[in-house]
């Protein structure tokens, strides 16, 4: 009875599964031209950028010289691209003394996975004019260990954004007293905002050793 | 005869005054405070890396648990940065809405401030007063969204829903009472003696170091900085109300305390005015189901009640979820602000500065 039973259901489903190859077929055949039709992955939008064109953005580009690599208007917001290299910091201060005096943000950025990024990482210092009342973006482009001067003497409030930076993306900057960990407990091992984070080796390490410290503890 | 030496002494993070897990290292000499670090990071749960994996929508719950004392407004400044780049148009009658609900969300949180603000420095009765007010705003929140603290108010081009009816009953039953229990604040504490005596000289900073240090929001317009983004830069139906920036000379903690109470008289005026010219029409633009916005960067930021809030999108035009989201908190950065406010002062003076800062952990450790 058994076998019969075991043998009894082998031909049906298989007549089942002739029939669910046959079946998509033709359905593959008629999706495959409608696919062409449309375009199989969906175009990127891309933000368009313009040539700056007020008076002030003109001033500003042509006070800064050299040290401006780009200079664009995208979403209604002004963005200058500088080069990390020895003028770094003057180019700073020339935006301090025509009248940025309000750092809002330094956001740092992983562009592993981005395409069109000329670099890894990026900065972007967000300022704000309160005499102008006006909004513009510093960015720079930096290879994975790369060094970059601090801003903290002409803005303090840098000082909590680049302990950030370096806390959670790990950018370093030179010429501060010291740059400690923010958010994170200070012997952790890796910068979790990096694209690769998951891939990173010493997460491990660091739970090790936080075990071994509550055992020892106890 | 005695040997003067500098003491270290840790303040939290398990410290009724310091609002949550921050712990600072204090150096003392005798009472006197000669050095302090503020050591931050114990509500850290990762909410720009959390953001990276979500879609759009699911970002926002994420906003919520910012600044969860003014949730509506972190959800506004986020969902304004998706319409910024994503080139919506929001119908008049969402704009509305959408102030009025922050402004009510502005008092709940200068409410609560209040509150704690007064309790630590020693006047118990204005907390119970507060937070009764405090409570009607939550029944409103409550009745919309469904939370009263994390609400994930807004949508991506308008409102979630339509207002609700009798919603503007509640309204005006709160605009009806509130300036009479302002002034019972008032009553009970700006000719204070004791409440000016620790307020007043306590936690000077000038204009030019508050914008030095990237201070906002009524700490900058406390020392004399007209700077409201509500004022200089309007989103929203802002520049169709007739309002005033707070700002005081003072420098002081006194000087911030009149800011947010003004402020929370000037909020009562838009949410008045909100109120009756609350247009008809469309709650909603509009949008895709599935959002996606255009390959690009856009900074966008928001007067929240503690300061200048934005929000640093990057997205990759192929995803459905920001590439990168960077959140600029006003406590985090108005944090900064308590070393150089801190220095020569008495210990007690710490915990009248920590509640002028008015700082929540869940923005600063994000």
């Amino acid at each position: 009875m058994s076998e019969e039973l075991k043998k009894n259901p082998s031909p049906e489903e298989n007549k089942k599964e002739e029939v669910k190859k046959e079946a998509p077929k033709p359905e593959a055949k008629k999706a495959a031209p409608a696919a062409k039709k449309v375009p199989p992955k969906p175009q990127i939008v891309v933000a368009p950028k313009e040539e700056p064109n007020e008076d002030w953005q003109k001033k500003l580009i042509g006070e800064l010289g050299d040290s401006v690599k780009e200079a664009y208007v995208s979403v209604g917001e002004f963005n200058i691209v500088v080069e990390n290299n020895e003028n770094y910091i003057d180019t700073f201060k020339k935006i301090k003394d025509f009248g940025f005096d309000y750092l809002a943000d330094i956001s740092s950025v992983d562009y592993l996975k981005y395409e069109g990024a000329p670099k890894r990482f990026g900065l972007s210092y967000h300022f704000y004019s309160v005499k102008m009342n006006k909004r513009m973006r510093v960015k720079v482009f930096l290879d994975d260990g790369e060094k970059v001067p601090s801003v903290m003497d002409i803005w303090k409030t840098a000082d909590f954004h680049e302990r950030e930076a370096y806390d959670l993306m790990g950018i370093v900057f030179t010429g501060r007293d010291s740059l400690e960990r923010i958010l994170l407990p200070h012997d952790w091992v890796g910068h979790p905002l990096r694209k690769d984070a998951d891939k990173i080796e010493g997460r491990e390490e660091y739970t090790a050793r936080l075990v071994r410290k509550l055992r020892e503890e106890d | 005869m005695f040997k003067r030496e500098i003491v270290e002494l840790n303040m939290g993070p398990q410290h009724p005054s310091t609002h949550g897990v921050l712990r600072l290292k204090l150096k003392l000499d005798g009472e006197t405070i000669v050095d302090l670090e503020p050591e931050i990071g114990y509500l850290h749960r990762g909410v720009e890396k959390l953001a990276e994996n979500f879609n759009y929508l699911q970002a926002l719950t994420l906003t919520d648990r910012l600044d969860y004392i003014a949730a509506v407004s972190n959800n506004l400044g986020y969902i304004e940065t998706l319409e910024k780049l994503g080139g919506v148009e929001v119908p008049k009658k969402a704009q509305y809405f959408r102030v009025l609900l922050t402004e009510l969300n502005r008092i709940a949180s200068h409410l609560l401030w209040l509150a704690t603000h007064a309790l630590d420095i020693g006047a118990m009765t204005v907390f119970l007063y507060a937070f009764r007010e405090r409570e009607m705003i939550l029944d409103m929140f409550e009745m919309y969204t469904g939370g009263r603290l994390l609400t994930t108010t807004f949508r991506y081009g308008g409102l979630k829903e339509d207002i609700p009816e009798g919603f503007d009953k509640k309204v005006k039953e709160f605009i009806k009472i509130f300036p009479s229990r302002m002034e019972d604040y008032e009553d009970l504490l700006t000719e204070n003696r004791i409440w000016k005596k620790r307020t007043i000289n306590v936690g000077v900073i000038s204009a030019e170091d508050a914008i030095n240090l990237g201070l906002s929001g009524p700490i900058l317009r406390g020392s004399g900085v007209p700077y409201d983004i509500r004022k200089v830069e309007p989103y929203e139906a802002y520049g169709e109300f007739d309002w005033e920036v707070a700002v005081e000379e003072g420098c002081d903690t006194y000087a911030r305390y009149k800011v947010r109470l003004k402020e929370m008289r000037e909020s009562l005026k838009i949410v008045e005015q909100a109120l009756e010219g609350m247009p008809e029409g469309d709650f909603r633009a509009k949008v895709p189901k599935t959002l996606k916005l255009p390959k690009g960067e856009v900074y966008h930021s928001i007067e929240a009640p503690k300061g200048e809030l934005g929000y640093y999108l990057i997205s990759d035009g192929k995803g459905t979820g920001p590439y990168r989201l960077k959140v600029r908190g006003p406590s985090f950065v108005n944090l900064q602000g308590l070393k150089p406010m801190c220095k020569g002062h008495m210990v007690a003076d710490v915990v009248a500065i920590i509640g002028t800062l008015d700082v929540v952990l869940g923005e600063i450790d994000r």
